[in-house]
């Protein structure tokens, strides 16, 4: 599965969090303390998989659904209780030093910035970390600040940046040392939506001019569906879909979202109930007269499939 | 080299980032000169009523004390961090850490340089120069390199129980509270009196559950010629290297088998 084409392989990867049964147990005279049971909880349940080199892929899933672990497995912050997980050959967490040179890694809700300092000061000591040579690094950050429109920032401090232009300058933190894996842990967290589609742009355009693979984990399934050409649908730690993003949305061809919205049930005539559904387009009119039972329908409309509307009919129980 | 230099280029960050906030510095400083002050206010106070505490007279009191607080300090001034682990892991600082290519004893002894600390220097300082005006020091030649070697001795101990306890959060054990118990309670206010005015068991607690005893009380005897008075026997005066690389070999383990449990059971 190893070629020269990929660059992270996954091989009957198993990972189990042992975690304790009752958090709040206490017991009859405290006891409960000193007989704590415990039970194994199966984050990442024997999956196998292989990510090329400068591909971009979308990890998907409900809460719990085993991404973050899948993360940390591949950073090496965790070490698998079975099967084989490699970075260009390397197991993550037994060359914590090699790997950790190929990759980068931005958490949203994290920043690796000293607050109080310039961008400058931060990307001078990550030099120093990642050992970059000097002609490199003032290379590196002349290309990346251009690209990701940093230029203006470098001698601002992150607490005059707004939540946007600090993401920015933390993409272009995690990359200076020329990462080959460029893993995103919901980078548009609590963006606004202007922002969100400039920080998507420069991600897309990042894949294309840096030739860096890029793994996102993220809720917000526009960044997945802008940025990302495949998807790996999580679920239970098993994977449920590994393959294009075009793929997982041609699933659900013939598929439409109605939604239809039913009069207030209140007489002061509160907002309208909205019932959005995603049905068989031969099947439009049964779903219409099965809403109609619920209340006076005051309006339809429909919309193409989203990939919201996919991944529900994958995850219809919810967590 | 490359990790010192490294270790050096966080410290000036850190204390640039510091330094952003003067008036924060200002009121932290003049805090702890004052508490300092007014701690060993009781001291002076208690030693006018009786006249000695053991034998101790008021000058070699602050001396003993003034030469805890100073390894107390420096360590406190570099590594104020360890006080707060257990926050750094909930916080996923150990997961970024673990993502770069370099020692996270050297990444997370780069993470704080308390300026506002250097006030605990300050009283260290106040306090060893009150000592030596009130009862000066008899001089000999091993006085210096004595005095060195227990402020080492005495740092690598204070430095390594702070370790030892900080690495108990990669159990996820919440250590915060018995970090601040051996800094102030058993630290700062056990050590303002000399050991011997203690039970037994105290004496017995702080040389050898939490041994503060090896970094000044124990060494000032032999400068004071009070060996023969040593609880434990007067060869202790000389085990503050021995007891510095016990408590570093126990750390070291604690903190290597802290990161193998946390790697193995989760972030």
């Amino acid at each position: 599965m190893n070629t020269d084409r990929t660059l992270v392989v996954a091989d009957r990867l198993v990972r189990h969090y042992r975690v304790q049964k009752d958090a709040l147990r206490f017991g009859r005279f405290g006891l409960g303390w000193f007989r704590r049971e415990f039970e194994t909880v199966k984050a990442i349940d024997e999956i196998s998989f292989s990510i090329d080199r400068a591909s971009s892929v979308g990890l998907i899933g409900l809460n719990g659904a085993g991404k973050s672990t899948l993360v940390k497995l591949i950073t090496g912050v965790l070490a698998p209780t079975d099967g084989v997980i490699t970075v260009n050959g390397l197991a993550p967490h037994r060359n914590r030093t090699e790997v950790t040179r190929q990759i980068g890694v931005v958490f949203g809700h994290r920043t690796q910035m000293w607050w109080e300092l310039p961008l400058m000061e931060t990307y001078r000591v990550l030099r120093r970390i990642y050992s970059i040579p000097r002609g490199e690094f003032d290379d590196r950050v002349a290309k990346l600040a251009t690209l990701l429109e940093v230029k203006d920032m470098l001698s601002r401090a992150p607490r005059q940046l707004s939540l946007g232009q600090r993401m920015r300058a933390e993409i272009m933190a995690s990359l200076l040392h020329g990462p080959k894996l460029l893993l995103l842990d919901e980078p548009t967290v609590g963006i606004d939506f202007v922002a969100k589609s400039r920080i998507r742009a420069l991600i897309r355009a990042l894949v294309s001019q840096e030739d860096v693979t890029v793994i996102l984990a993220s809720h917000e399934l526009t960044d997945i569906q802008e940025i990302c050409d495949d998807a790996m649908l999580l679920h239970r730690g098993k994977i449920v879909f590994h393959g294009p993003l075009r793929s997982l949305m041609s699933q659900t061809e013939g598929y439409t979202t109605l939604d239809i919205d039913l009069e207030p049930y209140d007489e002061a005539g509160g907002r309208a109930q909205r019932v959005s559904v995603s049905v068989l387009e031969e099947e439009i009119n049964v779903k219409i007269a099965e809403v109609s039972q619920r209340g006076r329908i005051v309006n339809i409309s429909t919309r193409s499939q989203s990939l919201e509307a996919v991944l529900t009919k994958f995850f219809p129980e919810g967590e | 080299m490359n990790a010192l230099a490294l270790f050096l280029h966080y410290q000036r960050l850190n204390f640039l980032a510091e330094w952003q906030d003067k008036t924060n510095i200002a009121a932290t400083l003049s805090g702890i000169v004052l508490g300092g002050f007014l701690q060993f206010l009781m001291v002076v106070i208690l030693i006018d009523r009786f006249g000695d505490a053991k034998g101790w007279d008021l000058g070699q009191i602050a001396f003993i004390f003034g030469l805890w607080r100073v390894q107390y300090a420096l360590v406190l001034v570099f590594y104020g961090s360890t006080l707060h682990v257990n926050h750094l892991v909930r916080e996923g600082m150990f997961d970024r850490w673990l993502t770069r290519p370099r020692s996270l004893l050297i990444q997370f002894a780069g993470l704080y340089f308390g300026v506002a600390m250097a006030g605990q220097f300050m009283v260290a300082v106040g306090l060893i120069a009150f000592g030596l005006v009130q009862s000066p020091l008899p001089w000999s030649w091993w006085l210096l390199p004595w005095l060195l070697m227990s402020t080492a001795s005495g740092i690598v101990i204070f430095l390594s129980v702070t370790f030892l306890i900080a690495s108990s959060s990669l159990f996820r054990v919440d250590t915060e509270s018995a970090g601040y118990a051996m800094h102030n309670t058993v630290g700062l206010w056990m050590n303002l009196f000399p050991h011997s005015v203690y039970a037994l068991a105290v004496q017995f607690i702080l040389a050898f559950i939490v041994p503060w005893a090896f970094m000044s009380f124990f060494p000032s005897h032999l400068i004071y010629g009070r060996g023969s008075a040593l609880t434990f026997g007067s060869s202790f005066m000389f085990l503050g290297p021995v007891a510095a690389l016990a408590a570093a070999g126990l750390a070291t383990f604690v903190w290597r088998r802290g990161l193998k449990y946390y790697q193995g059971a989760g972030g």
